[in-house]
């Protein structure tokens, strides 16, 4: 049985100028042991996932359908008490702008002794044990205990917040856009890191950013997002060596990618769809190679390609032909 | 009167200016403030031609209370105070926008030298700026015109010479982060003479939220003003509103009007001013939350 | 260098240069100002005595060149000599001395007050932002901002005092009676009760604008976010983070006003007839009363400064993020 399993989760936005689609009849699954990546541009309904498994959408969100399955509990209909014991203590969330992500006039021990006192009932004393070991494991000393975030830097920063998340030893961490921010060489430390700690600590991770190497990096599972749908889904092989979707495929052509010496960076035309007043039909067409009239009118079902691969095209034949 | 600007603006040709116009029209406060401070500009600008009485006249029944023929009752002196009111919006709106206007030329000349080339220059400003914000200018005020004299132009200028700093501030702060925009950079390689790299290119990019703020501080220097003459130091030749308050103090336990309505009017006005402002402050800068200076 | 000893130090010599900066500067303003302050002493003597007029001149020393007087002036100052005023005939540091408790007692304790209301209204109102009684609060607010605070005065004081009967006219004592100890006490606080309320409400808006925007500033920030996600109660979150970060805008307030102290109760004062500073600085601008008002604008530069200097010290307990170098 699967550790997370989300079914047909629908999700919109109420703003003044509108309705806001942000994700659509998504589904997959976390396996334990398993590194999902949701990749995807901004506004591609990442984060609003993230927010939904973790409780924490605005208060502008309505979610219109679908299961979020966490140990045979459905986290949209389960009640307070059940959430208290799940949300922060057995999934945790590493948050996007880990260099705000904390507050500046409180120091960070006071702050992470806060955090681990809302789920467990121990004294501050040995609290602070707890703490001090999880600081050691993200690779920071434990005096950072008497710090103020403002005196890290990026890179500490982030080690802070993955530290926070492994407090309560959780089952799930999400992490979202974790190299934002960074610097390269920094990025790929603390990427590294994350790998170790899913080995050492058995842990599942779900990674959500907008860089294709930092998923290409982690992933065991890919999962593409674009304008709230679910474009491609399958094993981190599976997509990258063998994509079978468009946009996926046009993706990975416009990220440089220094082994395969190609020269050119191939830019995707067009721009991300507007949120607001998305296209008909499949919402990638405008700026599809592919795209006809048959995708201007219906959004194409996600189709399985082949097991445990799924790609949402009505033209995957034909793609494979052009390759 | 959001159409009726609409209107307007459909012959104007200035994209930029539409785009404000679609903006605040949405900020009810806004709109208010705007409305309120059109009337009250529109009423000075028309008093001369209003049936109003002479505001000056000295003919009729004094301590008159309110009644239709003096709307707002007479004073000490005979004098109708409904049309000293009106009137007296004449001072107030000169006194407001010429000071902020004064305050605005001064804060944005030594604010964008200041921004633009750093250094020295930049820190000795920094410093006239703190000392200048020490000063109680209110007191300072009420000196240089006890001493030099309580005419009018004086006030405005005075107020103005001490109210710059917060508009240098807001200017100085503009003008170190656009210098590094790239449209700036390119400017400067070209060539293109300092002087003229800030008042072509800077200036007309930096200068919205020093607009915002020079409302808020004509509504600021209205309330000086008003002090000013509330103390007897006002031109004794103006109506000001302050100085109908000063005029109808001694008598405010049995004839109230005199000193009561010229209150209002400066509240109504300062108000009208406040909401303007702070709607321009949420639109040229979300973070500010200060009343202006 | 680092830490807070030195920045303090730093912090404390670049208070004294500025307040001393103020006091040369405040000089040649007040010196180099059109009238010739003996004519304005003698008054009539001027014209049919000029032997008298001349004797004066020699007295308060200004038939000497303005550096020598300047010089004079500063070494008086090291020895606590404010000079002496022409018209109350008594030493500027005395007469100073007889009001500056007055004006203080009036000023710190509306000071304390508007910052206590205003914050916990600014509070109150973040909380139910949008409610109606948030909207009508920020109106009444911005109804009391724009008044002027003299204005204000009259009106509270026609109410309270000639409606109502309820508080006295004027005056800091009652003059007929003449009280001591608690009675004394009572009596003042009486008298006290309509000039705080009108400086009160005069300032109480400004820090429940503030309040109220930082609050919900902050309630939109990111570790807000965090610490929803980790299920800590909102509650918690809002008592020990965001009022704790919230609080430093007003806090800034009230130590830019802790700096007019001394003058910005002035026009209050004179309505109430309160024996502050107040009517003093618009005597001593309008008889061109020199020596005191030299004397007056040393204290209030003073009083900024000092303010200054604190406010510095107190937010550099507040907020970490302040730079020590």
């Amino acid at each position: 049985m699967p550790l997370l399993e989300v079914r047909n989760l629908s999700i919109k936005y109420r703003t003044p100028n509108g309705e806001v689609k942000a994700l659509n009849n998504l589904s997959f699954t976390l396996d334990k042991g398993e590194i999902l990546g949701f990749l995807g541009e901004s506004g591609s309904g990442k984060s609003t996932l993230a927010y939904a498994i973790m409780g924490i959408l605005p208060s502008n969100a309505k979610i219109t359908s679908g299961q979020i399955i966490f140990n045979g509990v459905d986290l949209l209909k389960a009640s307070e008490r059940k959430l208290s014991r799940i949300r922060g203590k057995r999934i945790a969330l590493i948050p996007q702008n880990s260099m705000s992500a904390l507050s500046p006039v409180h120091k960070i021990g006071d702050q992470m002794v806060d955090v681990l006192r809302t789920h467990m009932r121990i004294s501050t004393k040995r609290a602070l044990r707890i703490i001090k070991k999880k600081l050691r494991i993200a690779r920071l000393s434990s005096d950072v205990t008497e710090k103020y975030f403002h005196e890290l830097s990026g890179g500490m920063r982030q080690r802070v917040m993955i530290a926070m998340s492994l407090l309560t030893n959780p089952d799930i961490i999400i992490a979202d856009e974790p190299t934002t921010g960074l610097d390269v060489i920094v990025q790929y430390q603390i990427l590294r890191e994350l790998k170790e700690l899913q080995r050492k600590l058995g842990l599942s991770i779900i990674i959500i950013s907008h860089d294709v190497s930092v998923i290409a990096y982690m992933s065991t599972k890919v999962a593409v997002l674009y304008g709230g749908y679910l474009f491609e889904y399958g094993s981190s092989e599976e997509v990258f060596r063998s994509s079978k979707n468009p946009y996926t495929m046009l993706l990975l052509r416009s990220h440089p990618d220094v082994k395969s010496g190609r020269r050119e960076i191939m830019e995707i035309p067009g721009s991300p769809p507007n949120m607001l007043n998305p296209p008909p039909g499949c919402v990638f067409h405008p700026r599809c190679p592919f795209a006809e009239d048959l995708c201007k009118e219906k959004v194409p079902p996600l189709r399985e390609v082949s097991d445990g691969h799924l790609s949402r095209c009505y033209f995957i034949e034909k793609i494979m032909g052009e390759r | 009167m959001r159409t009726f600007g609409n209107r307007i603006l459909s012959k104007v040709k200035s994209p930029a200016l539409v785009q404000f116009w679609r903006i605040y029209s949405r900020d009810k406060l806004g709109m208010l403030g705007l409305l309120i401070l059109s009337g009250i500009t529109l009423l000075s600008l028309l008093a001369p031609y209003l049936p109003l009485k002479d505001p000056f006249a000295i003919v009729y029944r004094r301590f008159l209370p309110p009644s239709f023929e003096h709307p707002l009752g007479t004073d000490h002196l005979g004098r109708d105070v409904f049309s000293r009111v009106i009137w007296g919006s004449r001072t107030s709106l000169v006194i407001g926008f010429i000071a902020a206007g004064i305050s605005a030329l001064i804060g944005t000349t030594l604010g964008s030298i200041a921004g633009y080339y750093g250094g020295l220059i930049d820190d000795i400003l920094t410093r006239i700026i703190d000392i200048f914000l020490m000063i109680p200018a209110f007191f300072l005020i009420l000196f240089i015109i006890a001493v030099y004299g309580s005419n009018i132009i004086y006030v405005m200028i005075v107020i103005g010479l001490l109210t710059w700093p917060s508009n240098a501030r807001i200017m100085r702060a503009q003008v170190l982060s656009i210098r590094e925009r790239e449209f700036v950079q390119a400017a400067i390689l070209m060539g293109v003479s300092n002087i003229k790299v800030l008042i072509k290119h800077i200036i007309p990019n930096a200068i919205h939220p020093v607009i915002a703020n020079s409302i808020l501080q004509a509504a600021g220097a209205i309330i000086i003003e008003a002090g000013i003459s509330y103390l007897g130091l006002g031109d004794p030749n103006a109506v000001s509103w302050g100085r109908i308050i000063y005029e109808g103090q001694s008598y405010i336990t049995s004839y109230w009007w005199i000193s009561f309505f010229p209150g209002v009017a400066i509240a109504i006005t300062v108000l009208s001013l406040y909401l303007v402002g702070e709607t321009l402050s949420k639109i040229f800068n979300p973070k500010s939350m200060a009343l202006g200076g | 260098m680092d830490g807070i000893g030195p920045y303090l130090l730093r912090r404390g010599i670049q208070t004294i240069l500025t307040i001393f900066l103020i006091i040369i500067l405040n000089f040649f303003i007040i010196n180099f100002a059109p009238g010739d302050p003996v004519r304005v002493i003698a008054g009539e003597f001027a014209f049919s005595n000029p032997e008298y007029v001349e004797n004066l001149r020699k007295r308060w020393g200004l038939d000497k060149p303005i550096t020598e007087r300047l010089i004079i002036y500063l070494t008086n100052l090291m020895k606590g000599d404010m000079g002496f005023s022409f018209r109350y005939m008594q030493k500027v540091s005395q007469i100073i001395g007889e009001r500056i408790l007055a004006t203080l007692l009036l000023t710190f304790t509306s000071l304390i007050l508007s910052f206590i209301l205003g914050v916990s209204l600014g509070v109150y109102s973040a909380r139910r932002h949008g409610k109606t009684i948030d909207i009508s609060l920020s109106f009444i607010m911005l109804l009391l901002y724009s008044m002027p605070v003299f204005w204000l005065g009259i009106l509270l004081m026609l109410f309270f005092s000639v409606h109502l009967k309820l508080f006295p006219i004027a005056g800091m004592f009652s003059s007929r009676v003449s009280y001591t100890g608690f009675m004394l006490v009572l009596d003042v606080l009486w008298h006290m009760f309509l000039p705080v309320l009108t400086l009160t409400l005069a300032n109480l808006p400004i820090y429940y604008k503030i309040t109220k925007a930082s609050v919900l500033e902050q309630s939109n920030e990111d570790y807000v976010r965090t610490f929803k996600a980790y299920g800590l109660r909102r509650d918690k979150v809002f008592k020990k983070y965001i009022l704790r970060n919230a609080i430093l805008p007003p806090v800034t307030i009230f130590g830019l006003q802790l700096g007019f102290v001394l003058s910005g109760a002035a026009l209050v004062e004179i309505i109430y007839g309160w024996p502050g500073m107040g009517r003093l600085l618009l005597d001593a601008a309008f008889y061109r009363d020199y020596p005191l008002l030299m004397g007056l604008y040393l204290v209030t530069a003073v009083s900024v400064a000092l303010a200054n200097f604190l406010t510095d010290i107190t937010y550099m307990f507040l907020d970490p993020r302040v730079k020590l170098t």
